[in-house]
């Protein structure tokens, strides 16, 4: 008797016509979103990575099922969400994390948040940009080491000749600066946009 | 019995900590306690964990400037300089300029790309720290995907610019126009380059004559400077030598004052595992340098075709890390290749061919100066580093960064050969069908030519303008079976050698006669004769031929690395 093929062998599945390219306009178009959500949900940049690619090839795998009359980024968000869900199962052992039913609550409401209506993704990001730019030297190399080479804070630390406290506190304050200019770019941007109420006139709820 | 709201500071600081990792069991609880009752703080939460997210994908943590974010950053750190150019930064593949800029959807977009069909075949992992603790800090920094621009050697000083001032060279082919060129290297020579010339600066100490003539001067007895041409190498003992390239075989070599030694190459690998000491052990010796390859928990040894071999199970753990051989530049270290390289394994590979999957075979990542051999598939369609441009789907991919002349830097390319059954191409099937199969991938700067071989037999290959010089080595490991703990093969590998020349077909077919007779590739007796004759790594691959003193001229087969008489 023949030995089944087990997942490892099984054999190139050729995507019907056309379907590669459906997938790709579609993924490219959402890509950003999907990462951010992954990375809000799972703050360590390399999880984060492996999850991401993880996410792409459940999505890839399964988009034969992807009614694609319906929007892609609510479909896309709950493969995330899966995912994120799994890994933090799986990790329940070895970190301290938040319960299951608490980062389902949360994933939730990031996914409405990316979906539903309020400042974009894109909006939130270029004004974040616009922020960085304006920090000064010492906090840009910060976002550079920390979140661009993702070296760790440690090593941060022992370069600047500071402590591993001093790091991550640097990193509150500086985040925590980037969230309220991000907040006034996008309230200037609110008050830019034709036929939207000016915060400072409208009467506040 | 209503719960004092907590202060701003003390949920910020509870935030962070939780973002950062270092929160405590409790400090988590106490968290989560909060957020739950207060909707207003949860959305705080949610604030600061997608600001969190974001600033990696920030023009400043991407590496680049606002209003060019661009995926993957700038390669290239070395140049191929025409001589009397001003350096310049290599510029984006224009195609990928122009895809990436104009914002995030863009961003996305080129994202896509580069998880589809870029270095995403270099993928996104990233092994954390905490997670294998087979693996370094400065590893974890790097990340699986490292497409950092890491320091290189500084080869040399070009000098008589324009402006009169003096030019640090990096690894660099130098095209000499119409006049002839001068440099000092870093090992102290004077190299005067004829005019019109191919010379590669290949390091401090080396050249590499692709045409026209060279001459070199050293001044002080501890300088030193050699120049290669194919499988001969002239090393000066002190004072001038000149050496010219005749034709595509023949070099004439002139000792104007002092003596040279003209060496040939010894045409053995560089490193050899043969992994047949995995049967008693976690680490696998190379037979040359007795560089060790530390195998992942999920190594486990295997009959192989010749003698015991790896079987890698696809997992995490699946990998065997290289200790050694690394320098602190890219350029440098035993792992460096640069006028040519060959990678040979003897494989029963049992990769699924799935769309995003990736099997590595060997690879070392030092940045983006990294050398790879892979199963891959990623959508190459759309690759700007598939070179050539293939269709999409299964194939096996050797990357090289490459510093190619008349180009204005290095780029990182990949011979992606189409596991198809076209053309005479193997498919998937034929690779995977349970018996070992022979790969060799091979770059030779003296005819510009990559290829892959496969069970002795050329099957595919690209030619590169003559004297491009692959940019490689440095400070992080090569991996066998993984890039890091990611990317991980299936199957076994049985053999694996790397040359830093390119074998010829005739050697390929003669290694796959003999590994299909169960023989290694190289004659074991090859490898381990005459181990005091080879006490350094310049005598394991470099024979004397003959000495030349000041006034001779002799001319030599730079193929066969001997004297024409």
């Amino acid at each position: 008797m023949p030995q089944q093929p087990s997942d490892q062998r099984r054999p190139v599945e050729a995507p019907e016509p056309g379907v590669y390219e459906a997938f790709l306009g579609l993924y490219s178009k959402e890509q950003g979103r999907i990462q951010a959500y992954i990375r809000s949900l799972v703050p360590d940049p390399t999880d984060a990575d492996d999850l991401f690619q993880k996410t792409s090839l459940v999505m890839w795998r399964s988009f034969a099922s992807f009614d694609r009359a319906k929007p892609f980024l609510p479909w896309a968000l709950g493969v995330a969400r899966h995912q994120v869900l799994v890994h933090w199962r799986t990790r329940r052992r070895d970190r301290h994390i938040f319960s299951e039913s608490f980062l389902t609550t949360l994933a939730d409401e990031l996914g409405e948040r990316l979906t539903g209506e309020g400042p974009s993704l894109i909006d939130r990001q270029r004004a974040l940009d616009a922020c960085v730019e304006q920090l000064p030297p010492r906090q840009q190399e910060l976002i550079r080491r920390f979140y661009g080479d993702n070296e760790q804070a440690g090593a941060i630390a022992a370069s600047w000749n500071r402590s591993v406290h001093a790091v991550y506190k640097a990193l509150k304050v500086m985040r925590k600066g980037l969230q309220q200019c991000i907040e006034e770019r996008l309230g200037q941007l609110d008050r830019q946009l034709p036929g939207m109420p000016d915060p400072q006139t409208s009467p506040q709820p | 019995m209503t719960r004092p709201a907590p202060a701003p500071d003390t949920v910020d600081g509870l935030i962070a900590d939780v973002l950062h990792g270092t929160a405590s069991a409790a400090e988590v609880g106490r968290l989560e306690i909060m957020l739950r009752e207060q909707p207003e703080l949860r959305s705080r939460y949610l604030d600061q964990a997608l600001l969190h997210a974001q600033l990696a994908a920030t023009p400043l943590a991407a590496g680049m400037s606002s209003g060019s974010r661009l995926i993957p950053p700038e390669l290239g750190h070395a140049e191929t300089i025409p001589i009397g150019a001003a350096p310049s930064r290599q510029p984006l593949p224009a195609a990928a300029g122009q895809l990436l800029r104009g914002g995030l959807v863009m961003l996305a977009a080129a994202a896509v790309l580069t998880l589809l069909v870029l270095p995403p075949r270099l993928s996104l992992n990233r092994p954390t720290g905490n997670r294998s603790p087979e693996f370094n800090q400065s590893e974890v920094a790097a990340g699986g995907y490292d497409n950092r621009q890491l320091p290189a050697e500084t080869v040399g000083l070009l000098a008589g610019l324009p402006n009169g001032s003096s030019q640090p060279l990096l690894r660099t082919t130098l095209t000499a126009g119409d006049a002839a060129n001068r440099l000092t290297t870093t090992s102290g020579a004077a190299v005067e380059v004829d005019a019109p010339g191919l010379f590669g600066l290949v390091s401090g100490g080396t050249g590499a004559l692709f045409r026209g003539g060279a001459r070199a001067r050293v001044s002080e007895p501890e300088q030193t400077y050699c120049i290669e041409s194919g499988n001969l190498r002239v090393v000066d003992l002190g004072t001038e030598f000149r050496v010219n390239r005749i034709d595509d075989n023949q070099v004439a070599v002139t000792v104007l004052d002092g003596e040279v030694e003209v060496q040939s190459r010894v045409r053995l690998p560089l490193v050899h595992w043969s992994f047949d000491d995995l049967a008693t052990g976690r680490t696998a010796t190379d037979a040359i340098h007795g560089l060790k390859a530390v195998a992942g928990a999920a190594v486990t040894p295997a009959a192989g075709k010749v003698g015991g071999a790896a079987h890698f199970d696809n997992s995490r753990e699946a990998f065997l890390r290289v200790e050694g051989g690394t320098g602190e530049k890219v350029g440098t270290g035993l792992l460096s290749f640069s006028t040519s390289i060959s990678i040979e394994a003897l494989i029963v590979p049992a990769w699924n061919g799935t769309f995003f999957d990736y099997d590595e075979i060997w690879r070392k990542e030092d940045g983006n100066s990294r050398v790879l051999l892979s199963f891959q598939h990623d959508g190459q369609t759309h690759a700007a580093y598939s070179v050539p441009a293939v269709a999409a789907g299964p194939c096996l991919s050797f990357g090289l960064q490459l510093a190619i002349p008349g180009t204005k830097g290095p780029r990182y390319d990949e011979l992606d050969l189409p596991l198809d059954g076209r053309e005479g191409r193997p498919t998937l099937a034929d690779l995977t069908d349970g018996q070992p199969h022979q790969v060799v991938a091979s770059f030779d700067s003296f005819t510009g030519i990559k290829a892959i071989f496969i069970d002795g037999r050329l099957t595919f290959s690209h030619t590169y303008p003559e004297g491009s010089l692959i940019v490689s080595g440095g400070p992080q490991p090569g991996f066998i079976g993984s890039t890091r703990g990611h990317e991980n093969f299936t199957g076994t590998i049985d053999e694996l050698s790397l040359y830093d020349f390119a074998l010829s077909a005739e050697e390929v077919a003669e290694h796959h006669r003999r590994l299909l007779a169960g023989k290694p590739a190289v004659p074991e007796e090859a490898l381990a004769a005459d181990p005091a004759a080879r006490s350094t790594t310049e005598s394991r691959h470099w024979q004397a031929v003959t000495r030349l003193v000041a006034g001779e001229t002799r001319i030599f087969n730079q193929q066969l690395g001997l004297p024409v008489e």
